[in-house]
């Protein structure tokens, strides 16, 4: 089949719908569709006797399906991408909503489930012509589970010589507090800079079930060290299939994995790659899992399914990992992460538009248009880096939300010409508030890009709301950046060097009125719901002038503070697409725009998240050069949309 | 004897150093116990200060003894309390010029003191030759102040020639006055809105709201010019030149002229080291400066007075503040914006000086360069980390001019930035607190430092000894997680049974030991603990009572003090450090002193046990250095045929040597 064919088989543009994966056959992260992630729930040998079937379930707030699916292997691509069946539903489960407390996994010559709990283990038998669970367990006891902690996470594993499994709790044994005041504009930290709660922190237990009896015929005792992780969130029993390694990884809530030895286990290691850097889950709340048997695991998250090859082990029994694969499935739609920031733009100077996108993880992907502008054709991103490292942009312990938010980076990227020197550069915003110039020294086609610097202004950092993505542009001879300031009113500032601007003032309403983004009375706990506007300048109209495109979460109340959208429109219809449109009714240089109007899909609302839907004119699928759209969204998806579907609800009149 | 010992020493390293086919070292000068370390290269030159003052304020630059440069006025003010051991030094001293240096930079004479009729702490006062006279001008919101120097007496006398009252409509930061015959035209930097401080309810609370956005006010300033009637000495006409918003943070302003008019205006300045430029013809054209390569030039010297080369006259201006002063040289080209390109910046520089490295400085003695002799690295409140080459001996050693350490092809400045737990106006101050160890194991030095923010990083040498290459800074983790602790300490780090250990105060102010484990990430290995099995904290409880910004500030070092073999800890630390416990603990118990401790380890190096602290004391006596940090280190420069020797750190920037056998402690326990 050749490559024209492929693209002209697989199209990529449906309006209303996510973008598909077109190249190798539609290749992509194994993923839900307004999913913000899944849940592995188990990994067992039953289609494949050497490569291990899963078990998953979707994970998010916008999806209300909570059921489990499993997909079978079916090959390894050429650069060894393991690809699965799209999932296929479970029947039924004899559980309801105990997710975590499940695993799937295989018992002599059937594959059945697990469920722990704090006072309970419970087992059902998978029928795996049904593709179904009984709706009672077969099996139940009561246990002792050895500490008055409650279980954050455990694993099983069974072996078949001894008919017994071992069992492994990861047990909260600090507590996480999150420091709560009356006034939510107080900030968690003090003003020394430090958190004012507390991380949560495990620590392991273990005992042994005999599954023909069905009793614990080894007591729970505590494994190691107490508190072992701080933010535990799993625990996986990992051996080699010559026993060299033997023990437990325990990974924690922001990527973090520890290796605890069975036989030593206060000699206590983080994950370690073959180069001997840190080996971490991809994507956050991770959940970690054997992958077969011979000390290879399965990562889960929010992001995608990542498979971690045992490289070696060392003389003392440590081991080492190969850098994770994506499990993918074909026909599945373009994912760039969560919570995912698209800017299109021919970023190779081929010709053809490609996507540059910032994500939840705090990653940049370039996807690679391999098509045509209108016939665009995407397969999986490359990471963008610096001297082969990739960029990841977080603002660490200080996150608003707290340290336990620090694996997040929420980058919110933007590309220009920022130094008109003819090659595309990237400004972006993240969690932090401030924001970097990412400054490429290479040329159009071979991109060099140095390492990110803040912005300033006066000598000191610019500073506006989090999460914003800067609308960018160049008038005339200069470069502009248009933020959310410190008041969260939107304020453009002129570029002055790579790292410089100085400011320029206000952007405002036709009537002079400044645009502000944020209620005052929003419904979580602090002020960190606000700022997360996606602004992206642009000539949507045809006019010769920049108009503004807005994306943001469904608390925002733009132009007025709560009077404005799409809050005022949310809250009574709960559905809307939350990306605004502000027409520029003054000039190219004398910006000043029109009231806002709503984005709908014709004449209708769509719910594709609420987090923070990011927009982006594009020129896909266009007949006759004028912009069509793409939203990316909380699940990482970008949302296609034609211009002629588009319609604008005209809210404020 | 001792000077015997020192000089066989050296000879003894020169002939091995000859015979191994080596540099000949540098003799250097014989180190004085209780004084700083002095510069020994080209006739002692480094960084022009004065005295034990962390801010030197440039008030004056005048012709006076050369017409090819300028000679220099400059007040000192210090809180450094040193009696009886040296008297503090306060004053306007004067500054004669020598020459340029080989790179450039405009040398100095040692600083000889005048006498004038105004304190040190005065906030805006300049000096103008008007004639054959020399003027000291000295005006504020509401008044005028002039003063005359007396080429007899060679000083400014005790009085003021004239002080009347004026009437500025706004607060002044700083004035310039352009002299012109019977008036002079007098720009002043105002500041057209207050900064306010977040109020707390609690001590705890931060400067910053949930939203991350800074819960005080940001001061602005505006540029704003007069009339001065040079008979009547009235000031009237204001005009404004900039909006009220032309600068946040507004500190200082110069009047630039070059010889053909294309630059005609003022440069002003801000705490963090912006530097704009606004012309007197076109103000809406107003800009920031620019380097010869395009960038804007942010200054070094924080909080910094901007003084004309010759106000009116001359393009070029100096600027001196925190850290050190420097001369900005007019290139003749602009912008294609038409604003003003300046050269890179020079320090200035004086002879028979004293080994200088900006303010605060916290320093990391060891063999940088891997050529057997123990260097000097050190940080400073700007954020910068310098490299003091030792080009003598460790007996003897010899130092010159420090270098910037670079990191990605740029001095490295680290800070915290917007989010400085004392607000964002501090945001351009680092408090760099650098600890040099070979973090990766690779043999050569890397840094690992603490800075203005909780976090910790590391910047590994990727080169080799001789040649370094600093990869970009690393944070130092732990679970996935930033590893914090209280701000702006350095931390101590040491091999131990082949591990590498990491000693920080936590968050609760508590030592804390940390392990190594893979890449830069660390391992909890628990809370350090006294011999009776008390934990170890910094802080006093009376400052429970204010800012948190108060505490931390530790600087600590692992070394066998004591010679028994193992490894002992030494603290550095701000006046407000109460080790081990808030109620009662040194050095605060014990008021203005030497803030170096010693904690004797009485346990082994794989199970460290502390002894209650001892403090240094110099000859008996209490040697005040300052109360914002001091920085200890062990040294084995000087004599060390009883042990190590110290150096501590000061606020001034100079590295004050001690010789074991002048240091005595005390104690709140024995």
């Amino acid at each position: 089949m050749t490559l024209l064919t492929q693209i002209l088989l697989l199209s990529s543009l449906i309006s209303g719908t996510p973008m598909k994966a077109t190249m190798n056959e539609g290749v992509a992260p194994l993923r839900f569709e307004l999913a913000n992630g899944s849940r592995l729930m188990g990994v067992a040998y039953i289609s494949n006797p050497e490569v291990c079937d899963i078990f998953v379930a979707p994970s998010s707030r916008i999806t209300t399906d909570k059921a489990l699916y499993y997909c079978a292997f079916e090959e390894f691509s050429t650069d060894g991408t393991p690809i699965y069946s799209e999932p296929q539903r479970v029947i039924q489960t004899p559980w309801e909503d105990k997710y975590g407390a499940v695993k799937i996994t295989n018992v002599g010559d059937q594959v059945g489930a697990f469920v722990v709990t704090n006072g309970k283990i419970h087992y059902a038998e998978y029928n795996k012509t049904k593709r179904s669970f009984a709706k009672e367990y077969d099996k139940s006891i009561s246990y002792n589970k050895g500490t008055e902690y409650p279980i954050e996470a455990w694993d099983l594993v069974v072996d078949d010589k001894s008919g017994t499994a071992e069992v492994v709790l990861l047990c909260r044994s600090r507590e996480e507090i999150v420091p709560k005041f009356e006034d939510k504009s107080h900030a968690i930290y003090n003003s020394g800079g430090l958190y004012m709660g507390q991380l949560s922190a495990g620590t392991l237990y273990r005992g042994v079930l005999d599954l023909s009896s069905w009793k614990i015929v080894e007591p729970f005792e505590q494994v190691g060290e107490e508190n072992i992780m701080t933010m535990p969130s799993s625990v996986a029993c990992v051996r080699s299939s010559d026993g060299s390694m033997d023990g437990y990884v325990v990974g924690n809530k922001v990527g973090a994995m520890k290796y605890v030895p069975r036989k030593s286990p206060k000699s206590v290691t983080y994950l370690a790659s073959e180069g001997g850097d840190v080996v971490k889950m991809p994507h956050t709340l991770g959940r970690i899992r054997a992958y077969g048997s011979g000390g290879d695991m399965i990562a889960s998250g929010e992001g995608s399914h990542y498979i971690f090859r045992l490289a070696g082990v060392d003389t003392n029994g440590v081991p080492t990992y190969k850098e994770s694969t994506t499990i993918s499935m074909r026909s599945g739609v373009l994912y760039g992460g969560n919570l995912v920031v698209p800017t299109v733009v021919d970023w190779d100077a081929d010709g053809a538009e490609d996507i540059i996108a910032g994500n939840a993880g705090g990653y940049l992907l370039f996807f690679k248009n391999y098509g045509t502008t209108k016939e665009p054709a995407f397969g999986t991103p490359e990471t963008l880096c610096h001297e082969g490292e990739p960029i990841c942009i977080r603002a660490g312990y200080y996150e608003l939300q707290g340290p336990q938010e620090s694996g997040w980076g929420y980058t919110c990227s933007a590309v220009i010409d920022w130094d008109g020197n003819g090659t595309l550069d990237i400004i972006c915003g993240y969690n932090e508030g401030k924001f970097l110039s990412i400054m490429n020294y290479g040329t159009p086609t071979e991109h060099k890009l140095a390492a990110p610097r803040v912005i300033m202004c006066d000598g000191m950092e610019l500073y506006g709301a989090w999460r914003v993505r800067p609308a960018v542009c160049r008038i005339g001879e200069d470069a502009y950046i248009a933020i959310m300031d410190d008041k969260e009113a939107l304020h453009i500032y002129r570029r002055c060097s790579d790292a410089d601007v100085a400011n320029v003032g206000l952007l405002t309403l036709y009537n002079g009125m400044s645009i502000t983004g944020y209620r005052a009375n929003g419904t979580a706990p602090t002020y960190s719901e606000r700022g997360r506007e996606k602004l992206h300048f642009a000539d949507w109209d045809g006019d010769g002038d920049l108009d503004l495109f807005v994306g943001t979460t469904k608390q925002a109340s733009m132009p007025f503070m709560d009077k404005g959208l799409p809050w005022s429109y949310w809250k009574e219809t709960k559905k809307s697409l939350n990306v605004l449109y502000f027409e520029n009714v003054g000039t190219e240089s004398k910006i000043f725009f029109a009231l806002p109007k709503l984005v709908q899909f014709r004449g209708e609302d769509m719910n594709i998240g609420t987090h923070s839907n990011a927009p982006s004119v594009c020129h896909f699928g266009s007949e006759d050069g004028l912009p069509n759209l793409i939203i990316g969204n909380q699940s990482g998806n970008f949302y296609f949309f034609d211009r002629k579907d588009i319609t604008m609800l005209n809210f404020f009149e | 004897m001792k000077q015997r010992k020192l000089f066989l020493a050296t000879l003894l390293s020169m002939l091995s150093s000859l015979y191994l086919g080596a540099q000949e070292p540098i003799v250097g000068r014989a180190l004085v116990s209780g004084a700083a370390i002095p510069a020994t290269l080209d006739d002692g030159l480094a960084q022009l200060s004065a005295d034990f003052v962390i801010t030197p304020k440039l008030v004056g630059s005048v012709n006076l003894s050369s017409e090819e440069f300028p000679d220099l006025f400059v007040n000192c003010q210090s809180n450094a309390n040193n009696k009886p051991v040296r008297k503090p030094q306060i004053g306007c001293y004067y500054f004669k010029y020598k020459g340029m240096s080989a790179d450039n930079n405009p040398t100095y004479y040692p600083a000889e003191k005048i006498e004038v009729p105004w304190t040190p702490d005065i906030a805006n006062l300049k000096m103008y030759q008007v004639g054959n006279m020399l003027y000291a001008f000295a005006i504020s919101t509401n008044k005028l102040q002039i003063a005359y120097w007396d080429d007899k007496t060679r000083s400014f006398g005790k009085e003021w020639m004239y002080e009347g009252e004026v009437n500025v409509p706004m607060p002044v930061m700083d004035f310039d006055l352009i002299p012109q015959g019977k008036s002079a035209t007098v720009v002043m930097l105002c500041r057209s809105k207050r900064s306010t401080e977040p109020k707390a309810v609690v001590p705890e609370d931060s400067e910053y709201d949930s939203a991350g956005i800074y819960r005080g006010d940001i001061s602005e300033g505006q540029v704003i010019y007069a009339k001065l009637n040079m008979v009547e000495f009235t000031l009237s006409r204001f005009v404004a030149l900039t909006p009220p918003n032309a600068i946040l943070s507004p500190r200082s302003i110069a009047a630039v002229q070059s010889a053909d008019g294309r630059v005609s205006g003022c440069v002003f300045s801000n705490k963090n080291g912006a530097i704009k430029y606004v012309p007197f013809t076109n103000p809406s054209a107003m800009d920031y400066i620019y380097n010869e390569k395009g960038e804007v030039i942010t200054n070094r010297c924080l909080i910094s007075k901007t003084v004309a080369r010759k106000a009116g006259a001359s393009a070029d201006f100096f600027t001196s503040g925190e850290g050190g002063m420097d001369f900005y040289e007019f290139s003749g080209e602009f912008t294609p914006s038409g604003a003003p390109i300046y050269k890179e910046p020079k320090a200035l520089l004086h002879i028979q000086n004293d080994l200088h490295a900006g303010s605060l400085v916290s320093q990391s003695v060891a063999d940088w360069d891997g050529d057997g002799i123990v260097d000097i690295i050190a940080g400073n409140s700007s954020g910068n980390i310098l490299f003091f080459k030792n080009y003598g001996t460790n007996a003897l050693p010899a130092f010159g001019l420090g270098e910037y350490i670079e990191v990605g092809g740029r001095i490295l400045a680290e800070r915290a930035g917007y989010y400085e737990s004392q607000g964002p106006e501090e945001s351009a101050w680092g408090y760099m607190g650098p600890t040099v160890f070979d973090w990766d194991g690779n043999g050569t030095q890397d840094i690992v430092y603490g800075y203005n923010d909780v976090i910790y990083k590391v910047i590994r040498n990727v080169g080799t000894p001789s040649e370094p290459v600093m990869s970009l800074p690393e944070t130092i983790m732990i679970d996935g997680v930033e590893l914090a602790g209280v701000w702006r300490c350095r931390p101590a780090l040491a091999n131990v049974g082949g591990k590498t250990i990491m000693i920080i105060a936590d968050e609760n102010e508590a030592l804390h030991l940390y392990e190594k484990s893979v890449g830069n990430n660390v391992i909890d290995r628990g809370l350090l603990h006294l011999k009776d099995g008390k934990i170890i904290t910094g802080h006093i409880t009376e400052f429970a009572k204010r800012h948190y910004g108060m505490n931390g500030r530790k600087k600590f070092e692992l070394a066998d003090w004591d010679g028994d073999g193992d490894l002992d800890l030494l603290i550095g630390c701000a006046r407000q450090g109460s080790f081990p416990s808030p109620e009662m603990g040194l050095p605060y118990s014990r008021g203005r002193s030497l803030q170096a401790l010693w904690m004797e380890n009485v346990g082994t190096d794989e199970n460290m046990t502390f002894d209650y602290p001892k403090q240094f004391t110099f000859r008996g006596e209490n040697y005040y250095l300052g109360g914002h940090e001091t920085t200890v280190s062990a040294c084995p420069f000087g004599d060390t045929t009883s042990g190590i020797n110290l150096i501590v750190g000061a606020e001034c920037g100079r590295f004050i040597f001690f010789e074991r056998e002048d240091l005595r402690t005390v104690s709140l326990w024995y």
